[in-house]
């Protein structure tokens, strides 16, 4: 912009105008001139035309006048920059000069064209004449008319004059009425004192305005109320001074609805109603001088005069602020309440004397699936079984009639089931002190009421162990000094140490049962304690009246921290198996004693009997050795069987002593092979085999646990009987297994002479014998020692058989890794 | 060495209290085709006096084999065996256990205080024989023992 003006205002590098001249003095200042005048001229034209413009205030088009001059003015400028640039060649500005003049003539020129009609319309001298002759006409009849005037005003004096006598005669009646106007003022004069006094006196702001609305009274209590001087307002103010605007729009729009019209918010919102002749009474907010508020009720009335034409208004305030307080403090206190009575756990309930409810809250609404609503003004009848509304009904009637509160448990029906409620009923009074209804509290102890039966019986529970038991029971309790105190025996307790319950309660084991056995028992709790777990042990216990065994279990109890606090003693009476323990002991002793000397005999059976057997039959040997033929045949035959005799006896002995031996002197049991044993029993049996002819089979046999050597006498006994008691054809022989649960049953079937069903028992007895020895020789021992084997391997033995078919031997024994017998 | 040429008889210790057994015995090695001279004892602790020649016993001779029954009075027969076979000069004579147990806890203590054979008296005077002629045969002929 600088840099614009800067080169507006430099002549830069052109030259003078001057130049072009060649500076001939004569052009030159023919140029000077001629462009001075110009501009002279051009200057004072608009001058001229100013001063018309101003003085014709009747020139119309003023505006194009302006334009004019506005126009002239800047040719006049454009012709002195010619003069200018003659010297100084500012081209720039020049030029800027001219654009600003072709601006406003073209301006002026766009400007005048619609003017033209314009001008053309205006009033040309001719026309002006006929208004001025028309105008002398009219100059004419006025003229006319001010004649007609004057002699009409020469009849009104007249009429004055008769007026003023009229006049006169009124003032008189006037004088009368003054007098009696003034006796009336007197009057009023006394009743407007009366009504000052009352206005001033009244507790209510009281307030009259003018119809417009200006105040004309304002009563002291106002002025006091609202903090304001009569003076500041009376004749001054609306009252729009005291009152909140924003509730007067309010006002305004509540009052447009109510009454259909639009009524302003102004005055007109407090008078609206006052001016239907509707008396009007309101809350409004007064707003005092100092800006501080209060609620009034407000009520309007319209003033009218005699003709009952509105006067004005009267406001007549009351000051609510204690009220509102009072409904309010009353409303937050009715809030609270409802509150509380909404969110107790409990069923409230309030009917009237005749049993219809009022009220219940949201607990029993709930609880019920009731509604207040719904339920407002039945009775428990309308809502619950007979029986349980009876009652209901009674508890309500007593408390009618006692006038107290009444407390007692209900049963009421709920969703899941009876509840049990305990119910606080008591009445209400009203003002003049009669009752008008009953409330009701009642809360759910169903719960509690479980819980108490499941307590009590329980309790009973325990109480029937703790009595009936065959076991004593006792506590003992830490008691505070650290000493170890009885507090309860049980009657079994009781009956074994000898003492009542009272009597051991709160004694130490000393107190109770003196130095021996006191300390005795101390130590066992001391140790129960130490152990800080449960212990049991077996004691002897030496009461006064009896001694006897137990086996005791002490339990300590902890408390919430985990200390000991009581010992919980159990105690059985076990005498009588440490008296049956003590006899199995002596008899376990005369056992062994019982087995050692059945030792001894087998040994002196072994040696001592068969030592003079021995002599007996080697000396009969001798005897016949040397001295046969010498003595008589028949002696030669007494040698013979008593040789056989001693014979027999000796393997009678033997047979003896084995079966003695088979329990008290067998080999430890172990793992043995059947087919290995039974290959040997073959193989010792084999002279008798082959003289027999015998065919003996037999099933793969298995491992057993077992005494080989005695096993081998087992197998050996009968298979040698299967030989032995072979009938007419030639002896079949089968050794048979198979596995039944967890035992291996072994059988040995012939089909030799059998043995008749009288006898199945007898074979197994020692000594018994079915046959003649002549026909079959043996001590009847064999199957006796059999019996005892398998016995002793845990396995049993018997027979089964058909006589001259056969007989089966059965016999059992474990199966490896079944639990041992 | 050979019996059966040398002029001194066998000297062989009997230990037996059973006058029954001894003549049985006796009779026995009277039917022997060795020369035997039978020391006879009845009971243990004679046997033993016997051995070490004490008491009645001054010149006894020393026995080539003992025949040693078990049940015998005053000392058993293990005892003597025990005392026998715990002596390092007596050690080495053969000690021939004869007697009527078949108790297994006889013959297994036997054999653990080394005795040289236990044999059962068989039943029947010639089964006796048989018993004794065994022996003669096994420890007079078959073995052979330290000359001294």
């Amino acid at each position: 912009m600088a840099e614009f003006l800067t080169r507006l205002l430099s002549s830069g590098p052109f030259i003078p105008h001057g130049h072009c001249y060649l500076w001939n003095t004569g052009l030159v200042w023919l140029h000077l001139l001629s462009d001075t005048l110009i501009a002279l001229a051009y200057f004072s034209i608009p001058l001229t035309l100013l001063y018309f413009v101003k003085n014709r205030k009747d020139l119309p088009f003023a505006k194009i006048f302006l334009l004019f001059s506005a126009f002239i003015i800047a040719c006049g400028l454009t012709h002195l920059m010619e003069v200018w640039t003659l010297w100084h060649p500012t081209y720039w500005l020049s030029g800027a000069m001219k654009a600003v003049t072709a601006v406003i003539s073209l301006f002026t020129a766009v400007t005048i064209i619609p003017l033209v009609p314009l001008a053309l319309a205006l009033p040309n001298p001719d026309q002006m004449k006929t208004a001025n002759k028309e105008l002398k006409i009219q100059i004419a009849e006025r003229q006319r008319a001010e004649t007609a005037l004057r002699s009409a005003y020469d009849d009104l004096e007249y009429r004055i004059l008769e007026r003023t006598t009229e006049l006169a005669q009124v003032n008189e009646g006037l004088k009368a009425e003054v007098a009696e106007r003034q006796r009336t003022e007197a009057m009023l004069q006394e009743t407007t004192v009366l009504q000052r006094a009352i206005l001033d006196s009244a507790n209510y702001t009281i307030i009259s305005t003018a119809l417009d609305g200006t105040i004309r009274t304002f009563n002291k209590a106002a002025q006091e109320w609202l903090g304001y001087t009569e003076a500041e307002v009376v004749n001054q103010v609306t009252p729009a001074l005291i009152h909140d605007p924003e509730e007067v729009v309010l006002g305004a729009q509540a009052l447009s609805k109510e009454l259909g019209v639009l009524i302003e918010p102004g005055f007109e919102v407090f008078v609206a109603k006052a001016r239907r002749g509707e008396p009007i009474e309101r809350e409004w907010t007064y707003i005092r001088k100092d800006g501080s508020r209060f609620p009034v009720e407000l009520s309007i009335t319209a003033l009218r005069d005699s003709s009952n034409n509105i006067t004005g208004f009267l406001g007549i305030g009351n000051d609510i602020t204690d009220r509102k307080r009072a409904l309010t403090s009353l409303r937050e206190s009715e809030e609270r309440l409802q509150a509380l009575i909404n969110n107790a756990g409990s069923v409230i309930y309030i009917k009237n004397p005749q049993g219809q409810y009022l009220l219940i809250n949201r607990q029993y609404e709930t609880l019920f699936h009731l509604e207040q609503e719904a339920v407002k003004g039945k009775t428990d009848h309308d809502i619950f079984p007979k029986a349980i509304a009876d009652t209901f009904r009674a508890n309500d009637l007593e408390v009618l009639a006692a006038g107290v509160p009444i407390e007692s448990e209900e049963v009421a029906p709920q969703s899941d089931g009876l509840h049990t409620y305990l119910s606080v009923k008591f009445p209400l009074f009203d003002s003049e002190g009669k009752i008008y209804a009953v409330c009701g509290i009642s809360t759910d102890i169903s719960d509690r009421k479980t819980a108490e039966v499941h307590l009590r019986q329980q309790e009973a529970f325990l109480k029937s162990i703790y009595d009936g038991t065959e076991q004593a029971i006792f506590v003992v309790d830490i008691s505070e000094d650290g000493e170890l105190r009885y507090t309860n025996f049980n009657p079994v307790s009781e009956k074994y140490a000898g003492v009542t319950n009272a009597y051991i309660q709160g004694k130490t084991p000393e107190e109770a049962f003196g130095d021996v056995l006191g300390p005795i028992f101390c130590q066992n709790y001391v140790r129960c304690l130490q152990a800080g777990t449960s212990i049991s042990y077996e004691e002897q216990l030496n009461f006064e009246e009896h001694i006897i065994w137990t086996l005791t279990t002490l339990v300590p109890l902890r408390d919430d921290q985990g200390q000991i606090y009581r010992i919980i003693g159990t105690a059985t009476n076990i005498s009588d198996r440490k008296t049956a323990e003590l006899e199995l002991q002596q008899q376990k002793q005369d056992l062994a004693r019982s087995n050692d000397e059945l030792q001894q005999f087998a040994y002196v059976a072994s040696h001592d009997l068969q030592e003079p057997l021995r002599m007996i039959t080697s000396y009969l040997e001798l005897l016949e050795r040397r001295y046969k033929g010498q003595l008589d045949p028949k002696a030669d035959q007494f040698i013979a069987y008593a040789v056989d005799g001693a014979a027999r006896m000796q393997i009678l002995i033997n047979d003896l002593l084995q079966y003695s031996r088979v329990g008290s002197r067998g080999q430890l049991l172990e793992q043995v092979d059947c087919e290995v044993v039974l290959q040997n029993v073959l193989r010792n049996l084999q002279v008798a085999i082959a003289e027999n002819k015998a065919i003996i089979t037999h099933d793969v046999l298995s491992q057993v646990n077992a005494d080989i050597t005695q096993l081998t006498q087992l197998f050996q006994n009968l298979i040698g009987n299967a030989i032995k008691f072979h009938g007419e054809d030639l002896p079949k022989i089968h050794i048979g297994i198979e596995q039944r649960n967890d035992k291996w049953l072994f059988s040995v079937c012939d089909n030799g002479i059998g043995i008749e069903s009288q006898y199945v028992d007898r074979i197994f007895v020692i000594f018994q014998r079915l046959h003649s020895r002549t026909d079959y020789p043996g001590t009847g021992m064999g199957l006796a020692i059999c019996k005892k084997i398998v016995e002793r391997h845990g396995g049993n033995l018997w027979v089964e058989s058909t006589p001259k078919q056969g007989s089966t031997f059965y016999f059992t024994l474990p199966v490896l890794g079944a639990s041992a017998p | 060495m050979n019996l059966g040429v040398m002029r001194k008889p066998i000297e062989i210790l009997l230990v037996e209290d059973n006058p029954g057994d001894v003549e049985l015995t006796t009779l026995a090695f009277e039917e022997s085709e060795w020369q035997v001279h039978l020391n006879i004892v009845e009971d243990g602790v004679a046997a033993l006096e016997f051995l070490h020649r004490t008491s009645a016993y001054t010149k006894a001779p020393y026995p080539d084999l003992v025949v040693l029954d078990l049940n015998l009075p005053k000392k058993s027969g293990h005892e003597v065996l025990a005392e026998i076979k715990a002596d390092e000069y007596f050690r080495r004579i053969p000690v021939v256990i004869l007697t009527t147990s078949l108790a297994e806890e006889d013959i297994l203590s036997a054999y653990n205080l080394y005795a040289n054979c236990y044999i059962q008296k068989p039943v029947g005077f010639s089964q006796f024989l048989e018993v004794v002629k065994s022996i003669e045969d096994f420890w007079f002929k078959t073995v052979r023992l330290p000359s001294v």
